[in-house]
């Protein structure tokens, strides 16, 4: 498991961990009001966990702690808020900051990066996690925290609670290579891990999954079939909210036919099309739609293969491009 | 076109609805499509008019329960009736009768907040109650689960699923995407609604509305750069009308 963060901890933090929440607390506040530079020093500790941060709140604000935290603890406490606010407008705080800022953009990463192995803390504590994991992948484009968003996704389909937020973030990244952070869990030896994997990944039901070289057959096979195709895919922004079997991604056949790179994002070529490319569509779609996925792959081959074969091949009407596809060609292969 | 037992029939020859009611609105639909819809015989067209019309009369009646809305994280049921689950969502508890736990989310919606999703659940166990009636509802729904698409009981799980139709119908889950939605508000990152006809929808926590004011709230809650407007996909989820009449028949039966 990921949980994102292995480095050192602050004291605080082991307080937390080994004796709980409530004594975290306790042991701060005793620590400020004997001596309130030490209880600074301690919660500015570098090291500090935001999960510590997060519980000594209360505390910050009961004792006026606020104006002496450091840059990064201020800059949390005020995402806490905003995040807070979004939920009750009503309460007129929060707004002061911008989320496209570089400065919240490593302050998030440090809440995520050290919150999400301690997942579980607090119904708002989770939310946090999962609203600070939207932003960094939707607004900073973030994608180390990927591997770390998806661990975090596993761990809670094993405890049963809520992830489809943290499952829509991931897949906003909108990032093919993303995926095969979820094509990991097909290995799991956990079937509630495995059968997550193929809902999210839109692997038939009835795929047999149930021996460790099943798993690991299913697996080369996705890692596979997202090599030939990763750059025809796209994301299509069907979410659990939608469906109970969402197609978060496709594979553009035109795209593929033509051997030309498109924007996970919006489905689009990312170089515009060719007066030939768009001559050469046009006949693709004169083919039947149960002969598109073949020719398209035929293509995509060829051309890996052999790119003086596929141009040639290119210039054949298209019924004797899917003869050739089908039957094979001594000169093209 | 409606085709019957191999036939294409007109909206008259199916029964006495009344011109502008919601069944003939639907035959009417139906009938001037190019697309075939076929069923084995009139009783089961019927009762799919029967079971559309109760799921937009459970939309309303939902829609004016009370029931609150909240993210699932923060979602709440009367106790008496369900427990929530670690996902937000209501399990039916022991020795409760199913179509008393449904009939108190209408009458004791206060008690209640939760997602879109989740009414939407609500609305299709409505209507099949009243479509059923109480005996019959209670043997074939003995343990429900309201939360999304997931846990869905076998008989309503094509609702989960959302597919290109050719024609859309009073009585359909349709759904408004907002792909630029506000990361701080993912509750927004879509609407599920029931078609009501007539243009209007009903989506949990907007109410009842037409498609430019639900996209216009979406569009709202979008983030500070979007170029992506809300809109409605060209798709829609609908129970298994077919399986969910062979119920009722067997049971007549």
């Amino acid at each position: 498991m990921n949980s994102g963060y292995n480095g050192p901890i602050g004291y605080l933090d082991r307080i937390r961990r080994t004796r709980g929440a409530n004594f975290c607390r306790n042991a701060f506040l005793r620590t400020e009001r004997g001596n309130r530079q030490n209880a600074v020093r301690l919660i500015n500790d570098d090291r500090l966990l935001f999960a510590t941060l997060f519980v000594l709140q209360p505390e910050i604000r009961e004792r006026n702690l606020y104006q002496e935290l450091s840059e990064r603890n201020r800059t949390a406490l005020n995402i806490c808020q905003k995040i807070r606010s979004a939920k009750n407008p009503q309460d007129g705080t929060g707004g002061e900051i911008s989320l496209k800022s570089e400065d919240v953009h490593s302050v998030m990463l440090w809440m995520f990066n050290t919150g999400a192995g301690e997942d579980g803390l607090s119904a708002e504590f989770d939310q946090i996690l999962d609203i600070t994991a939207s932003v960094l992948v939707k607004t900073h484009h973030e994608k180390t925290v990927l591997p770390v968003i998806a661990d975090l996704i596993f761990r809670r389909n094993r405890r049963g609670v809520y992830n489809h937020d943290l499952i829509w973030a991931f897949f906003q990244a909108r990032d093919p290579q993303s995926l095969t952070h979820i094509a990991g869990k097909l290995r799991s030896s956990y079937k509630k891990d495995v059968e997550l994997a193929c809902q999210l990944l839109h692997i038939p039901e009835d795929t047999p999954l149930n021996t460790g070289r099943d798993k690991q057959k299913q697996y080369d096979a996705y890692l596979s079939w997202l090599k030939e195709n990763s750059p025809y895919v796209y994301f299509t922004g069907e979410s659990l909210q939608l469906t109970n079997a969402p197609s978060v991604c496709g594979v553009n056949l035109e795209a593929k036919y033509l051997c030309k790179d498109v924007s996970p994002r919006n489905n689009r070529p990312l170089t515009p099309l060719t007066d030939e490319e768009i001559a050469n569509l046009e006949h693709f779609h004169e083919v039947e739609d149960e002969e598109r996925a073949a020719l398209a792959t035929f293509s995509h081959n060829l051309h890996t293969k052999n790119e003086s074969s596929w141009n040639e091949w290119m210039q054949y009407p298209v019924s004797k491009q899917v003869d050739i596809a089908k039957y094979g060609r001594r000169e093209l292969a | 076109m409606i085709v019957i037992a191999g036939n294409t029939v007109q909206p008259d020859s199916i029964g006495e609805y009344a011109p502008g009611s919601i069944e003939r609105t639907i035959l009417d639909m139906l009938a001037s499509s190019s697309a075939k819809s076929a069923y084995d015989s009139v009783d089961q067209l019927k009762f799919e008019l029967a079971l559309r019309k109760e799921i937009i009369a459970a939309s309303l009646q939902l829609y004016r329960s009370g029931l609150g809305f909240e993210i699932f994280r923060e979602t709440r049921c009367n106790p008496d009736y369900w427990k929530r689950t670690q996902e937000g969502g209501f399990l039916l508890k022991d020795g409760v009768k199913p179509s008393k736990a449904i009939m108190d989310i209408y009458e004791n919606g206060s008690k209640y907040g939760t997602e879109c999703a989740t009414a939407m659940m609500i609305v299709y166990y409505k209507a099949l109650l009243s479509v059923y009636g109480e005996a019959l509802f209670d043997k074939t729904f003995p343990k429900i689960e309201l939360m999304n698409w997931h846990h869905i009981d076998p008989l309503l799980r094509e609702v989960g699923y959302i597919s290109k139709r050719d024609v859309y119908l009073p009585g359909d889950r349709r759904y408004f995407a907002n792909p630029d939605v506000d990361p701080l508000v993912p509750q927004w990152q879509g609407e599920n609604v029931i078609d009501l006809g007539d243009g209007k929808y009903y989506g949990h926590g907007i109410g009842i509305r037409n498609a430019d004011q639900i996209i216009r709230a979406l569009n709202q809650n979008r983030s500070e750069d979007a170029d992506e407007d809300a809109h409605l996909l060209d798709s829609a989820g609908r129970p298994n009308f077919n399986r969910l009449y062979g119920i009722s028949r067997r049971s007549a039966a």
